[in-house]
């Protein structure tokens, strides 16, 4: 039996082998998402046999309300639902454990080469929302030294590249690939965690001088050492991403990938006008996040919102409704469009530019 | 009566004892799947090399056919559990 690691997902490193324990709980929490798949092909069938779902399409409140009625008495719905929280609730621990299992090897493949440039703004910056715990993180994004490794490393490796459909990174290639002009100077990542997005940006903007923003101090050393292995080299600022710190006009790409649907609406709008803060008169903002609900299938709008409520995602039906066209336009953003660019419209994108002194 | 002994006491009696239960049986689940994966990792390997050490064991990584044996009986065995758990009154 070779040692050899199996396939590596893209961006990840080849490296990293985990003791038995470790690596047999990860594959099993991976499993039960495969496992529950027949139960949920059986609530699926019968949801959408029900006209009722369709006829509550568009309002989310109601579709829920038609589809609790139809399940009412169905014990499928119970056991996936505890079924996913517990797996939710103890992925990270795990990965924590199966990281402390093999630390003497892994923790040198996990320290940033220079935490000291990382500029921080301090905890008097840090908002509220950021104290919730989101995306079941026991133990909070920073509940680990290198928890940005834990979670790039192996929750990536072992349960979200598996268990969702698509190329999840090629999507991060296809958004940064999305930016209106060929080339930029200055780009800003908002909410980069461990460079995911960034690294794709970096690879499509090269001659860009690149600034990852996020409120994760272990996830910004995570992506150090990933810029650093990928030969580059990023300004790092723990900050949010509506309050940087970074002077104004001073970028020609904004990007953020996934980042909005972790925080209230009040929020959002301010990220918005942070963005126009950053940019030069012309810059170009891109904001990729979750599918608006409007454009899902009934059954899938259900599912996300039915799925957020029980996988810690306090503010995905607030991102999945809100109109992002009129927030930008709000902050002053002009040319705006949105794009979808997978199945179900996901990835989701908002465009926009800001105006050139004097046409605003 | 309060004081006297309860011959039939019940204590988990509350809704969220069930999501207990279940987490617990997860747990279970997944200690017994730690299990039953060392136990193939020790047989592949006796079969390969007739002796093993305990580092051998932690080393191993499944490749290929084994990778995917044991893929296929962890999603049997997961599909089980949740079957057997979402029978009673199942439509």
């Amino acid at each position: 039996m070779s040692t050899a690691q199996p396939t590596v997902p893209d961006g990840m490193r080849a490296d990293v082998e985990l003791a038995q324990r470790g690596r047999s709980e990860m594959q099993f929490l991976q499993a039960m998402r495969a496992g529950l798949r027949p139960l949920q092909a059986r609530l699926r069938e019968r949801l959408e046999k029900e006209a009722a779902l369709e006829e509550a399409a568009g309002d989310i409140a109601r579709l829920r309300e038609a589809a609790d009625e139809v399940l009412a008495e169905d014990p499928r719905l119970g056991i996936a639902g505890a079924a996913l929280r517990w797996n939710r609730a103890v992925l990270t621990p795990r990965a924590v454990d199966a990281f402390e299992e093999r630390a003497d090897e892994l923790a040198p493949k996990a320290a940033p080469p220079a935490p000291e440039k990382i500029a921080d703004r301090g905890e008097e910056a840090v908002p509220r929302y950021w104290r919730y715990e989101f995306h079941g993180t026991a133990g909070g994004w920073d509940g680990h030294e290198h928890m940005g490794f834990i979670h790039h490393e192996l929750v990536y490796r072992y349960l979200l590249v598996p268990s969702f459909p698509g190329d999840i990174f090629g999507q991060r290639t296809r958004v940064a690939e999305l930016a209106p002009r060929d080339t930029y100077t200055d780009i800003c990542d908002l909410g980069c965690g461990t460079g995911q997005f960034t690294l794709k940006l970096a690879q499509a903007y090269p001659e860009a001088r690149v600034t990852g923003v996020d409120l994760s101090l272990a996830e910004l050393r995570y992506a150090q050492r990933r810029a650093a292995e990928a030969g580059t080299e990023w300004d790092l600022v723990r900050a949010p991403a509506e309050d940087t710190g970074l002077d104004g006009e001073s970028f020609d790409l904004v990007a953020s990938f996934i980042l909005l649907h972790e925080m209230p609406p009040h929020a959002i709008r301010k990220v918005f006008a942070e963005a126009f803060r950053l940019l030069r008169p012309g810059g170009d903002l891109v904001f990729s996040d979750v599918a608006p609900y409007r454009l899902r299938s009934p059954y899938q709008a259900w599912y996300d919102d039915w799925d957020a409520e029980n996988g810690h995602e306090p503010w995905w039906r607030t991102a999945a409704t809100i109109d992002l066209v009129e927030v930008a336009r709000t902050a002053g953003f002009t040319d705006i469009r949105q794009e979808a660019l997978g199945q179900q419209s996901y990835p989701w994108v908002t465009v926009a530019r800001k105006p050139m002194e004097g046409l605003a | 009566m309060p004081g006297f002994a309860n011959d039939d006491a019940v204590h988990l009696d509350r809704p969220e004892h069930l999501d207990a239960l279940f987490g617990i049986t997860m747990e279970l689940a997944s200690e017994l799947w730690v299990m039953r994966d060392r136990l193939a990792v020790i047989e592949q390997l006796l079969d390969e090399r007739g002796t093993l050490t305990r580092d051998d064991i932690e080393r191993t990584q499944p490749q290929g056919e084994n990778a995917e044996r044991l893929a296929r009986e962890r999603e049997r065995f997961l599909t089980r559990v949740f079957e057997s758990a979402a029978r009673p009154g199942g439509k």
